[in-house]
C-alpha cells in the first residue's frame, strides 16, 4: 500500500478537509480515547513484571482564568459593564489612530492562507469605512 | 488540554454595549483545572535491581569468536536472535528486556554469556558482555539529578513499548507510535484509509516519572502500488502513446520511478512493515527474483509469499520494488 497522503489530495483543500474531518476529535473525545487506551494498557503484565504502576487519572494543572475587560463609558455612566473579548471584536470602531504612516506586513504559512486573506479583506473594509 | 469548568459567557450576539455582562463576577480571576495527557508512573518497592549489558553478535560457533572479527550486525539481527533464544536467556539472566545493542536484566551476571544460535541459515554467537555492566538503581527513582536518570528513562521506554505491543497495536518504525490496523477508517471517495493510534513515551521529570500519551493518525492509500503502476501504464503507454509500447515504455518507466522512488510503502501482509522505495526493477519479476531464507534455501519471491503468507502472485510480470532492509538493498 502507498503510505501517506498523495500530492493530488494534499493540493486540494476540499479533499484535505474531508480527510481531516474523519479524524477530528473534540478535546473531550480525545481525553476519552486516551483514557480508554490507558485502561487497556494498565492490564498488560509487563508492568507487574517490573513492579511499575500508573495512575488511572491524568495529571491536572491548576491555572487562572483572567478577569474580563471592564468597559468604561465615555458619558460617565455609573453602571459597570464587563465584556467578552470575542464580542468586543465585533463592535464598531468609533475612534482610531492614523494608520497611513505604518507599513503592515502580513506573514502566514500556506495552511493559514484563508485566514490571512480574511484578515487582509477585513483591513481593507476598515480602511474603506474610515 | 481540556478545561474542567465551562468557559465563555454572553453567548448571544452583542448588538450594543448594553449587551455586555453587568455581572461583577466576570471581573474576578477564576481558578481552573486542566487535564493533561500525562499519567504519573510509580515504581514499586519490589521493583527489581536492573543491570545493563552490551550485546555483541559474532559469526560462527562460540569457540571461534575473536573480538576483532566481529561483523557489523544490525540491531534487528540481534533482535531476531534474542526472539529465537528468549527462553534460554531468561534461564541465564532472569526477566529481561532488550533494545538495540543493550540488554537489561534483573540478575547480575558474574561472567559473560555466549549463546550459539542461527541467523538467516548461518551459525552466529550472541555475547552478553558482563564487562560493560551498568547498574540502574530503582530504589530512589524520584530523587532528582540522579546520574542514571537517562538510563532509567530508557528502560521505562523499552518497557512501555513492549506493553503497548502487548495491547495488539502495531508499531511503525523505531518511533513509539502504535496503530490499530484492524479497525481502519475507510474514505472510499478518496481511495484512502486511516489508522488511528497513539504515541507514547515515558518521561522523567524532576518531580518523578510520567507516561505521556497522545492520539495520532496514519493516512494511506487503499490502492496497491501495483494497481497504481497499472493505471500509469494505461495513462502513458495506452493513452499518451496510443499503445506504442516501444516509444511509450521508457516514458512509463521514468514516470513510475519519479512517482515511487523515495516514497514510503507498507506491506499489506505479515507485520505490515514500512519500506522506503530505492528504485524499481523492471527487468525482474517475482518468479525470477531469488533470495536465501533462514534454512539456507534459495527461493523465489513468488514461492516465498505462497509458502509464508499463503498469497499467490497475481501478476507474474510485475516489476520489483527495490528497498533497504536493515542496511541491505533487496
Amino acid at each position: 500500500m502507498i503510505d501517506g497522503i498523495p500530492d493530488s489530495i494534499r493540493s486540494n483543500p476540499s479533499d484535505m478537509r474531508t480527510l481531516l474531518n474523519k479524524v477530528k476529535q473534540t478535546p473531550q473525545m480525545k481525553l476519552d480515547s486516551i483514557q480508554g487506551m490507558m485502561r487497556n494498557l494498565f492490564k498488560m503484565k509487563k508492568w507487574k513484571e517490573w513492579d511499575i504502576s500508573i495512575e488511572s487519572d491524568p495529571q491536572t494543572l491548576e491555572s487562572r482564568k483572567l478577569a474580563v475587560p471592564q468597559l468604561i463609558h465615555k458619558e460617565g455612566d455609573d453602571q459597570k459593564l464587563y465584556a467578552c473579548e470575542r464580542l468586543l471584536k465585533q463592535m464598531p470602531v468609533f475612534d482610531s489612530n492614523v494608520f497611513e504612516k505604518y507599513d503592515l506586513l502580513l506573514i502566514y504559512d500556506r495552511y493559514s492562507k484563508n485566514e490571512a486573506e480574511n484578515a487582509h479583506n477585513n483591513l481593507r473594509n476598515c480602511q474603506k469605512s474610515i | 488540554m481540556v478545561s474542567k469548568g465551562s468557559y465563555g459567557f454572553n453567548k448571544g450576539p452583542m448588538k450594543s454595549l448594553t449587551a455586555c455582562s453587568p455581572n461583577p463576577e466576570d471581573a474576578k480571576v477564576k481558578a481552573v483545572n486542566f487535564y493533561t495527557n500525562q499519567f504519573k508512573m510509580k515504581i514499586g518497592k519490589n521493583s527489581p535491581q536492573i543491570y545493563q549489558y552490551a550485546l555483541i553478535l559474532f559469526p560462527g560457533e562460540a569457540d571461534e569468536i575473536v573480538d576483532d572479527k566481529r561483523m557489523n550486525y544490525q540491531a534487528f539481527e540481534i533482535e531476531k536472535v534474542i526472539s529465537r533464544e528468549r527462553s534460554r536467556i531468561e534461564l541465564l539472566a532472569g526477566v529481561f528486556i532488550n533494545s538495540g545493542f543493550n540488554i537489561w536484566t534483573t540478575q547480575q551476571l558474574e561472567e559473560s554469556f555466549l549463546i550459539t544460535s542461527r541467523l538467516m541459515g548461518k551459525q552466529v554467537t550472541l555475547k552478553i558482555d558482563h564487562t560493560t555492566e551498568f547498574t540502574v538503581n530503582t530504589a530512589d527513582i524520584d530523587k532528582p539529578n540522579r546520574e542514571d536518570c537517562i538510563s532509567y528513562q530508557q528502560v521505562l521506554n523499552v518497557i512501555t513499548k513492549q506493553a503497548m505491543s502487548e495491547t495488539g497495536l502495531l508499531q511503525f518504525g523505531q518511533r513509539p507510535r502504535f496503530f490499530d490496523s484492524k479497525n481502519s477508517i475507510l474514505v472510499p471517495e478518496l481511495e484512502m484509509q486511516i489508522w488511528s493510534g497513539y504515541k507514547v513515551c515515558a518521561y522523567k521529570y524532576l518531580s518523578g516519572c510520567n507516561l505521556v500519551i497522545d492520539s495520532c493518525a496514519r493516512f494511506m492509500s487503499t490502492k496497491t502500488v501495483l494497481s497504481r503502476i497499472n493505471d500509469m501504464y494505461e495513462e502513458v503507454v495506452d493513452g499518451k502513446f496510443r499503445g506504442d509500447t516501444q516509444r511509450g515504455l521508457p516514458h512509463f518507466q521514468d514516470a513510475v520511478r519519479k512517482q515511487f522512488t523515495g516514497s514510503s510503502v507498507i506491506s499489506n501482509y505479515g507485520t505490515k512493515r514500512t519500506y522506503i522505495v530505492q528504485d524499481i526493477n523492471f527487468e525482474l519479476g517475482p518468479c525470477n527474483t531469488f533470495f536465501t531464507i533462514k534454512d539456507g534455501q534459495n527461493i523465489s519471491v513468488a514461492k516465498y509469499f505462497y509458502k509464508t503468507y499463503n498469497l499467490k502472485v497475481t501478476d507474474k510480470r510485475q516489476p520489483m520494488l527495490v528497498v533497504r532492509n536493515g542496511g541491505q538493498t533487496c
